[in-house]
């Protein structure tokens, strides 16, 4: 008896996550993402995914537009809490705040957490000699 | 190449093409850029921009991988929406999303990766790409499966096979059929489907002619008996056959 009802509560359950989900998918067709649709289909092409169906193609365009989304945000809060540990005057704040630029730093401590390392040169130099003391440089 | 689109009044110049894996590069890094602008980055650096679209492209492909080998090792060709699913999953388990624990336990459908997409587009505005991209030069059959514009009698009937690039009736995971000559044998071929009586007609040309000369005056009568039902369709037969008959007559 208790299996049944629980049977019955999952089978209306899933009824209504079939009924959502098609109603997104619908959706999908009115939203148009970013990526045009074309560059996503030979991006899939290229992998090996094969799908008549326009919806899909335009669901994995709109997971993708989310990650880049979500990265972009937590670039965005690196570099706001970096703004904020610099106020030097009020002045000053409000300038950077019109400027807010993505960087590799906040880029690759943003990306750290979603599993990508990215790491990039600090500087380059001339020589093996550039930026060293005077004192090194002459020995 | 036209810039049609173009819609400032600066000299058009004629850009360098570019190598394919450049191009679709360079329209991935349009359509990031646009993103993090909307959420509101003023400027960016180009090596960041550069590696953040690098990481869009090789995301994007990690879908479509997972997707194909979730579908294959169903022993299916095509993906559908579980497929994805699970490949989504698969790529949101580095960060983790609530409800992943009792993830496999429930349908596919319910899981909080969709959920989290359904939030997203319903919650975001729609960015659209910065510029038209010119459209794609072979034929287009679109999502439902249209058949092109109707054109004449064999002209569509050739065109109910094609598929875009390949054939209705030939897998498309096969290598490409080669091409095939032009659409005179292509009527002929038919018309030996059809009679029966082109028998000797496959044949190539630089073979013997006694062989092809016999068969024309069989063919002929063909032909005529039903020539009155079909007039256009064997006209052009009738015209590369006299034809023949001709070029063979000089030499």
């Amino acid at each position: 008896m208790n299996g049944q009802t629980s049977h019955q509560q999952s089978k209306d359950g899933r009824h209504d996550d079939d009924a959502a989900l098609t109603e997104f998918l619908a959706s999908l067709m009115d939203y148009t993402p970013t990526i045009p649709d074309e560059l996503v289909e030979h991006y899939l092409a290229k992998s090996g995914f094969q799908c008549p169906d326009i919806r899909l193609t335009r669901l994995v365009a709109v997971a993708t537009q989310k990650f880049i989304a979500d990265v972009a945000t937590d670039a965005l809060q690196q570099c706001k809490a970096r703004q904020s540990a610099v106020v030097k005057d009020k002045r000053d704040k409000q300038q950077k705040d019109k400027r807010l630029i993505l960087t590799m730093e906040d880029l690759s401590r943003a990306l750290r957490e979603y599993g990508v390392n990215v790491k990039h040169q600090e500087y380059f130099a001339d020589s093996p000699s550039a930026g060293l003391d005077s004192v090194s440089r002459d020995e | 190449m036209r810039r049609s689109l173009r819609q400032d009044d600066k000299p058009i110049e004629e850009p360098s093409p570019l190598p394919e894996s450049e191009f679709s590069f360079t329209l991935t890094r349009v359509a990031v850029a646009q993103i993090c602008q909307s959420m509101g980055f003023s400027g960016a650096q180009n090596s960041a921009l550069e590696a953040l679209t690098d990481v869009a492209t090789r995301y994007l492909q990690a879908i479509a991988k997972l997707a194909a080998a979730s579908a294959n090792s169903d022993g299916r060709t095509q993906s559908n929406l579980p497929d994805i699913i699970v490949a989504l999953e698969d790529l949101a388990s580095v960060q983790g999303f609530p409800g992943f624990s009792s993830t496999r336990s429930v349908s596919l459908y319910s899981s909080p990766v969709i959920k989290n997409l359904m939030k997203f587009v319903n919650y975001t505005d729609e960015i659209p790409f910065a510029r038209p991209l010119p459209p794609r030069k072979k034929n287009f059959q679109g999502a439902k499966g249209k058949l092109l514009k109707y054109k004449g009698d064999w002209d569509n009937s050739r065109r109910y096979y094609l598929d875009g690039d390949g054939w209705r009736h030939v897998p498309r995971w096969l290598p490409a059929v080669p091409v095939v000559e032009r659409k005179e044998n292509g009527a002929e071929m038919k018309q030996e489907v059809k009679w029966g009586c082109l028998d000797g007609r496959g044949e190539r040309e630089d073979e013997n002619n006694i062989n092809g000369q016999q068969t024309y005056p069989y063919i002929h009568e063909c032909l005529q008996s039903k020539l009155e039902n079909k007039k256009i369709f064997y006209k052009s037969v009738h015209k590369k056959i006299t034809l023949d008959l001709a070029i063979r007559k000089n030499r």
